[in-house]
């Protein structure tokens, strides 16, 4: 009896198997979708840590310089941000230049505070397990 | 048997082409979708920064002197009145400070958002003095981000509290602290008619005040010189001796005064070069006013500029090999550049009004200046080459900015009427954007402001 039940069950899909799923279900959409997708996800991943994003103080001197911070983090399909890697031009100007490293640490600080991304679209998890983040700290 | 080799070796090459083809495509199809999303944040909040500075531990013999209170509220008030900073309430702080002897629960301290963490420990050594350990924490990062150790007499406690927020500030600021820094000052009192005035000199935050002058001679604009021992000054004092106003050197270690050189007009606006060497200052004779360069080992004095124009208020550029000064040689009162031997003089303001007092900024990325237009003053900026000017402070009478070690913050003076037809003179500090303006407290009225360098000793 046991027997039959557990042959009746479906068997649980191997994590090969779903993301081959998961391949093939994105193969056939076109490159247009995709990148909508990815606007729509950029926009809310955005969002999400312009909201938590906040200068070093003193900011005013560095108006006229061109500032950027360069971060690569890695995402787990529930949103948790479980990785940040510093961009290796930063990090380098970050060591040389005191004045910098202010900016380095408040973009990762974004991070940080952040934690988790949400509602983010799991089915499209290919397109945000990754995500290069470039930190402008002035508009200009 | 050769023949069939030939055609397995064929075989594996047509296999290892078809597979390989295939690989690319669905890599190209497949992963290429895994490539990272690239996102762009521009402009960020502007706010001051969260901290919290905890209550110190300190040795039970040391208690009553509270130092472990007072410190760590000096350094708050530094940090706070830079305007960069919020403190946070003490009253939040989930850990008291016999807890953070080790290494704080960061969960507990981002509860409250606080994005640095300042802990500390006080001391007493053999022989004495004391010992101040102070740790800075990033409370998102959960690590340490410096500490520091000073041991100094006990009655000096405020200076360590200087040179520890001045490390705070500039690691998290990434630029200079001023806070171990001092002003000297013209101190005003009584009536209009009859008004005392004298040199005094207090911290940056108006704390060890003491005049220098008896106020029995007028004096004006003293300023600093860079190894912090030396203020050079205008003053009246040989008057009575048949002295003309002349310029004088004041020794803060020695107290004593002495004036530098006699020459045959009125010599004032003195300003140090930024080695100390050497004094700039204008020298009226015959009608006109030029600016002149002496040597402070050999008292050999060289003229810069020539003409019957009035050029004064010079100031070295931080590398010494440039000085802003003020003239009217064009018709209306403007600011020139000119190299140190008073070479290529050029323009650098175009504005309406005129131009006063200008200070290059000790980064040597701005100058400040007096403005007069439209029936006020102001303190403005701008670049060296004269560009991006704007204007940051206003008021009745508003005038003779001073820099602030790191070049973000300046210091002036301003004069405002009162009810009673009287004048109120204070000095004021303000940041290079125009906020953040706040009054520095004096024991009196107060004009004509010099920030020191950092102090080296």
């Amino acid at each position: 009896m046991l027997k039959n039940l557990a042959k009746n069950q479906p068997k649980p899909i191997k994590p090969v198997k779903e993301i081959k799923n998961k391949i093939n279900n994105k193969s056939k959409k076109t490159q247009a979708e995709i990148r909508k997708s990815q606007k729509s996800i950029a926009n809310n991943i955005y969002k999400q840590i312009k909201a938590n994003y906040t200068l070093p103080p003193a900011p005013d001197l560095k108006v006229i310089n061109d500032i950027t911070v360069q971060l690569r983090i890695y995402v787990r399909p529930d949103g948790t941000i479980i990785k940040t890697i510093i961009d290796k031009g930063s990090l380098k100007k970050a060591q040389n230049d005191p004045t910098y490293l202010p900016y380095v640490e408040a973009a990762q600080r974004a991070i940080k505070k952040l934690g988790k991304f949400e509602k983010l679209p799991q089915e499209e998890y290919n397109l945000w397990k990754i995500v290069d983040i470039r930190f402008t700290p002035y508009e200009t | 048997m050769y023949n069939f080799k030939r055609q397995f070796i064929k075989l594996i090459f047509i296999a290892y082409v078809f597979f390989s083809c295939f690989f690319m495509s669905y890599y190209k199809v497949v992963f290429a979708q895994e490539e990272p999303l690239r996102i762009d944040i521009m402009g960020g909040k502007i706010q001051a920064m969260p901290i919290a500075i905890s209550y110190f531990t300190i040795e039970e013999g040391l208690k009553e002197l509270k130092l472990h209170n007072n410190i760590p509220n000096l350094i708050a008030d530094n940090l706070v009145n830079s305007g960069l900073f919020k403190l946070l309430n003490r009253d939040a702080y989930m850990q008291n400070p016999e807890q953070l002897i080790s290494s704080p629960k960061f969960r507990d301290w981002r509860i409250i958002d606080a994005q640095a963490l300042i802990t500390g420990n006080i001391s007493k050594r053999a022989d004495n003095k004391i010992n101040v350990s102070i740790k800075l924490w990033d409370v998102y990062g959960e690590k340490r981000l410096f500490g520091i150790s000073l041991s100094s007499k006990i009655k000096s406690w405020r200076r360590i509290s200087h040179i520890i927020s001045d490390k705070i500030y500039e690691r998290l600021t990434g630029e200079e602290g001023y806070f171990d820094t001092r002003i000297v000052y013209v101190s005003e009192s009584g009536s209009q008619k009859n008004r005392k005035k004298r040199l005094a000199i207090m911290d940056q935050d108006g704390a060890n005040h003491q005049y220098l002058t008896d106020g029995n001679s007028l004096v004006l604009t003293p300023r600093f010189s860079p190894n912090q021992q030396q203020i050079t000054f205008f003053s009246y004092r040989g008057i009575n001796r048949g002295l003309k106003p002349s310029v004088y050197l004041y020794n803060l270690k020695t107290g004593k005064m002495k004036i530098l050189g006699e020459f045959p007009g009125m010599s004032f606006a003195p300003r140090f070069s930024p080695n100390g060497s050497n004094l700039v200052m204008s020298l009226s004779q015959n009608g006109s006013t030029n600016i002149h360069i002496m040597n402070l080992k050999d008292k050999q004095t060289k003229q810069l500029t020539k003409g019957i124009a009035i050029d004064t208020s010079p100031s070295f550029s931080p590398d010494g090999k440039n000085i802003v000064f003020n003239s009217d040689r064009s018709g209306g009162q403007h600011l020139y550049i000119m190299k140190e031997n008073g070479k290529n003089p050029k323009r650098i303001s175009f504005g309406r009004g005129s131009y006063a007092t200008p200070v290059w900024s000790p980064r040597g990325d701005y100058i400040a200046f007096t403005k007069f237009t439209r029936g006020r003053f102001f303190i403005g900026l701008m670049h060296p080459d004269g560009s991006a000017e704007r204007l940051i402070a206003e008021g009745y009478l508003t005038e003779g900015p001073t820099w602030a070690p790191g070049g973000r913050v300046l210091s002036f003076f301003r004069q405002t009427p009162q009810k009673d037809g009287s004048m109120r003179t204070r000095l004021f500090v303000i940041d290079i954007t125009g906020n953040r303006e706040r009054e520095l407290i004096t024991p009196e009225d107060a004009s004509d402001p010099s920030w020191s360098p950092k102090n080296i000793n």
